[in-house]
């Protein structure tokens, strides 16, 4: 069952000479519990293109369906919120909140929403992750593959409908690059999440399910 | 294109980042603006009340040695003047005790002065028209008495001035024709109603030989001696000079002491040049904040920490000098309607309010302490921009808990300052104090029954009396005596208020002694009471005759320590009331067991028209003591003794026709002003201008000008003092936000909604703000109680105390709203994914 479904995508930024084709009338689709990587070199069109499934930004042309739901008109109050139901994220910096604790970091999607906190399935994604001892410890705390590892368990928090990292190991060193990527594979298969993962580490990417690869704004192979 | 120098490159990266931080730019200059609007106005304001204050200062007589002088007559001028230290000195003869009884000076003290030809350049007596005078047939008036008198000022003006002159120790009116040789540019125009005219000094030679120089003054200019010389210098100067020439006393006027001005026109400039610092301070600040990271990626691509202050200097400078210029220029401005305000307000120094040099002054120091306060704010800022390495740069976080507690004691002491100023000054009570000081809507009285002065004492007439006491709108009137010695001889000049003696061989010489005993006595009284009983001389008391039907009134202001007033009993004539001289605002804690309500007193009363003794015994009513600050009474400090009307007839008999005081007038007439301005119509008639109209209309006026003027400089200086908090907290949190705005960008990446982040940020704010009001709410309470007492108020009004706690409260919250929304205003101006390219 495709979960996400991209269809005809394009972005430019400028015009005339300064004109950018971030990306370039993209389409690609992902089943539920995929673990697909989309690779490309730096400017190749993946950060903007994970923005746009992510409803992070507005794609000039094409649509987005995630779940059923069509994205490309939604309010941007109305997007947000699906957002923050239907899709976690992972930043290369990690983005945690470092007034606050790694429990509170982990439930702020589910708090923003107003909803309980399922405590059962946060224990069993800390224990899985391995920071079940670190949830009074603050951001500042930890180090950078802890605090990746508490992003990834808040972008799972809500059960999202689909993960998208962004380039989730750019800031960790090969070894804990390895586990995070192991991590990730991991609540891949455990969860049956999908996960979209953009890189331009073509090793990360082979622990993907299907790698799409992207060029100068145009997926040139493993769309489907 | 630079050649060898990289100030160039400096100069264009300053010039293209000033561009694009438009709204700080129009924030640092409105503020940069404000601040030297408000310095300047202070300047202006306060320099122009300082000139005021001191040419006031100079208006006594004979301003050119603000009074300072040696009692004497001309024998001792010119030994004066052959003195070391003496610059010069002229000589002021009375030519008569009191003002001429001319119709037209009614309402007005004029001294008919014989003076040295010196005296008038010395003295600023700038002619106008005419000359001086030459001989003693000749007078020089002032501009403003003509003025009064509805003269045109032509010299050669022949008129009769009605003198009161001694003969044969008898005041007797007499007449004399003088010319107005010329006429005079006031210089004591500040003196309210009060004149001089001149004349040659021989005038009471010929006129009026007997009345001596027991008055005369030789005002003298001792070499360093200045208007600022503090009095006790003075003091100590004239009194070695009176010895050297053997003069008969000295003369002069306190120096007014201006320290408490002086200081209070500092802080309150202090207090400017603070939030001025903090509002510029919190504008450079949080914008070097808001461009932290560009500040470490040029520090990445090598600019040094001193290219990147001279970068931000280039910005200061300029908006600060836009922010100068356009604040003095409104600053000038607003100087000039303040002055006029100023001018029309009823401060006695007001008439000498004056633009020109001042302001030019003011706008000059406003230009000066404007461009320190701006340096000095934004060094920090420049610092911080200055010495943040790139990798600090990428996590700096503004925030901490140092800053949040300073942030919250800021907007807690400034929470404080406004609720004491605004409960105290708000709630000063026009009605107490008026009640202070009047008991009766209206009162007709005799000046000199209550204050010294250097005119023998000039009784009330009969038909002053009766008009008063019948006018129309009298609801109730009253009438009291103060028993004096109207034929009194002038002590070094002077003569004493209403006093009369009383025998201290007897009863009273006793009480009088066993209250000497007490502790903390006065030490003046306890001389007069020594060298009276210790000499078997009898001792001059305050007595006062007085309706039974005003012992209700008199009431409210005593403190009764022993007896009950009974109207119906004091009716009698054969009670009095007792005063302790000391028990006078000793308050209801004053011990006294002397005489007690019951016993019997009995007195010996010197008549002074009889020249005998008038025993009467008396059955003591009541003890009591004039509550303290209360003025209203007519016992006074100075009564020692009030008995009834008749008793007060009985003793002084026709004689007590002529010691009337006062005439006290109840009524409900609405029209308070035309029943003011008929009771001194009335009194103006009597040409006695010893006598005096004061009513609870007039003491309204005025305390509502003082409470309006109280009001609106106490609420400027807890609003300043407010915006100082509300700056902190607003600098705290955003600088808090803005540090943290691609933490923002992943929340609002992750689900967080605008309405959600402006409740975040909204929630910050209030937290600060509640925290403050834990503090200011008790805190706050015990500081106003204490300011809110006499003199600064009049009591703690709990439910302006209230008020004032809600006006703060909803600042706080206001403020969180508006900060809360502008910011996320502002940062969501770029989208989510702009913002978090920048953690890139």
């Amino acid at each position: 069952m495709e979960i996400l479904t991209a269809e005809g995508l394009v972005k430019y930024y400028g015009k005339g000479e300064s004109l950018v084709k971030a990306v370039d009338h993209s389409s690609f689709s992902v089943e539920k519990g995929e673990f697909v990587a989309i690779v490309g070199t730096s400017g190749s069109g993946k950060t903007t293109l994970l923005n746009l499934i992510g409803g992070l930004d507005a794609p000039d042309e094409g649509r987005v369906t995630i779940d059923g739901q069509d994205i490309s008109d939604m309010k941007p109050d109305e997007l947000t919120i699906f957002r923050r139901r239907k899709i976690g994220f992972i930043f290369q910096n990690y983005n945690l909140v470092t007034v606050l604790n790694v429990y509170k970091n982990i439930v702020m999607p589910v708090k923003l929403d107003g909803n309980q906190v399922d405590r059962e399935y946060i224990h069993r994604i800390t224990e899985m992750l391995g920071i079940e001892k670190k949830l009074k410890a603050y951001p500042n705390q930890l180090s950078g593959g802890q605090q990746q590892r508490v992003a990834i368990a808040r972008a799972l928090s809500a059960k999202p409908s689909i993960v998208l990292a962004d380039e989730p190991t750019g800031n960790l060193d090969s070894k804990t690059s390895q586990e995070v990527m192991g991590l990730l594979k991991m609540t891949s298969r455990e969860l049956s999440q999908t996960i979209i993962m953009i890189t331009h580490n073509e090793e990360n990417a082979q622990l993907a399910d299907r790698i799409i690869h992207i060029e100068d704004g145009r997926i040139v192979g493993g769309d489907r | 294109m630079y050649e060898n120098s990289n100030r160039g490159i400096v100069r264009d990266i300053a010039k293209g980042t000033m561009k694009v931080h438009r709204l700080r730019n129009i924030m640092a200059c409105l503020a940069i603006a404000l601040t030297t609007i408000l310095i300047t106005i202070i300047c202006g304001a306060g320099v122009s009340t300082v000139k005021a204050f001191m040419t006031e200062a100079q208006m006594n007589p004979a301003p050119g040695t603000n009074g300072a002088g040696i009692c004497g007559g001309p024998e001792l001028l010119e030994a004066i003047q052959e003195q070391p230290g003496v610059e010069w000195a002229d000589i002021a003869r009375p030519c008569m005790q009191g003002t001429p009884r001319n119709q037209e000076f009614s309402g007005n003290v004029v001294k008919f002065l014989a003076v040295s030809d010196g005296y008038y350049i010395h003295n600023y007596v700038d002619l106008i028209s005419g000359r001086y005078p030459q001989n003693a047939g000749e007078v020089l008036m002032s501009d403003t008495l003509a003025g009064k008198t509805g003269r045109e000022m032509t010299p050669g003006q022949k008129m009769t001035l009605n003198l009161v002159v001694q003969e044969n120790k008898e005041r007797v009116e007499r007449p004399v024709e003088v010319t107005i040789s010329g006429f005079y540019d006031n210089p004591l125009e500040a003196i309210g109603d009060y004149e001089e005219l001149y004349t040659t000094e021989d005038f009471p030679d010929l006129y009026n030989p007997e009345l001596g120089d027991a008055n005369s003054v030789i005002y003298t200019k001792l070499t360093g001696v200045t208007h600022q010389t503090p009095s006790a210098q003075v003091q100590e100067k004239l009194e070695a000079l009176n010895e050297a020439v053997g003069g008969n006393g000295v003369m002069l006027i306190s120096t007014q002491d201006y320290t408490m001005i002086f200081v209070g026109g500092a802080a309150l400039l202090l207090l400017v040049i603070v939030y001025g610092y903090i509002l510029i301070y919190n504008i450079f600040y949080i914008s070097v904040v808001n461009d932290i990271r560009f500040m470490g990626s040029m520090k990445t691509i090598g600019m040094t920490g001193r290219q990147i202050r001279a970068m931000l200097n280039y910005q200061v400078m300029r908006l600060g000098a836009a922010g100068i210029l356009l604040g003095t220029a409104g600053g000038a401005g607003i100087n000039v309607l303040v002055i006029r305000l100023l001018k029309d307000s009823q401060f006695s120094f007001s008439r000498y309010y004056e633009g020109g040099i001042s302001l030019a002054l003011a706008s000059l120091i406003g230009i000066l302490f404007a461009a320190v306060t701006v340096w000095i704010s934004s060094r920090k800022s420049l610092s911080l921009a200055a010495k943040v390495s790139p990798v600090e740069a990428a996590r700096f976080r503004a925030s901490g808990r140092k800053k949040t507690v300073f942030a919250v004691l800021s907007f807690t002491l400034s929470g404080i300052l406004f609720c004491a100023l605004y409960t105290s000054l708000v709630g000063y009570d026009t009605q107490w104090m008026v009640n202070r000081m009047n008991e009766a809507d209206f009162k007709v009285y005799q000046y000199h029954a209550v204050q010294l002065m250097d005119a023998p004492y000039e009784p009330m007439d009969q038909e002053l009396v009766e008009r008063v006491s019948d006018v129309d709108f009298a609801g109730e009137s009253y009438i009291f005596y103060r028993a004096a010695d109207l034929g009194q001889d002038p002590d070094y000049g002077s003569y004493s208020e209403s006093l009369s003696r009383v025998k201290t061989d007897g009863q009273y010489g006793e009480i009088l002694e066993k209250e000497a005993e007490a502790a903390d006595v006065n030490e003046f009284w306890l001389n007069a009471v020594s060298e009276a009983v210790g000499n078997k001389r009898d001792f001059e008391a305050g007595i006062l005759g007085m309706d039974a039907g005003a012992l209700g009134m008199e009431a409210a202001n005593l403190n009764v320590y022993d007896g009950t007033l009974d109207a119906g009993k004091f009716a009698s004539g054969n009670y009095l009331i007792y005063q302790p001289y000391n028990a006078a605002f000793a308050g209801e804690d004053y011990e006294y067991n002397i005489l007690k309500a019951g016993d019997e007193l009995t007195l010996s009363f010197y008549n002074y028209a009889t020249e005998s003794y008038v025993d009467k015994t008396f059955t003591v009513m009541a003890v009591v003591g004039v509550k303290p600050d209360n003025y209203a009474g007519e016992i006074d400090p100075i009564i020692q003794f009030a008995i009834s009307d008749s008793a007060f007839r009985e003793i002084y008999g026709e004689q007590a026709d002529e010691m009337v005081s006062s005439i006290l007038i109840n009524t409900s007439d609405q029209d308070e002003a035309a029943c003011q301005a008929e009771l001194e119509e009335i009194v103006k008639e009597s040409m006695n201008s010893q006598v005096l109209v004061a009513s609870k209309y007039e003491t309204k006026l005025s305390e509502e000008v003082q409470k309006t003027q109280k009001v609106c400089i106490g609420i400027f200086v807890g609003i300043v003092a407010g915006l100082i908090g509300m700056a902190n907290i607003v600098n705290t949190l955003v600088t808090d936000v803005l540090s943290r705005k691609i933490e923002y960008a992943a929340l609002q990446s992750i689900g967080m909604t605008g309405r959600q982040m402006m409740g975040n940020i909204f929630a910050r704010g209030m937290r600060m703000i509640l925290t403050s009001l834990v503090f200011i709410i008790p805190v706050g309470y015990f500081v106003t109680r204490l300011v809110a007492q006499y003199p600064v108020s009049t009591g703690f009004v709990p439910s302006l105390y209230m008020a004032s706690l809600c006006m703060v409260a909803a600042a706080g919250t206001g403020l969180s709203i508006a900060v809360a929304y502008i910011l996320t205003r502002v940062l969501n101006k770029k989208t989510v994914v702009e913002r978090l390219r920048e953690a890139q």
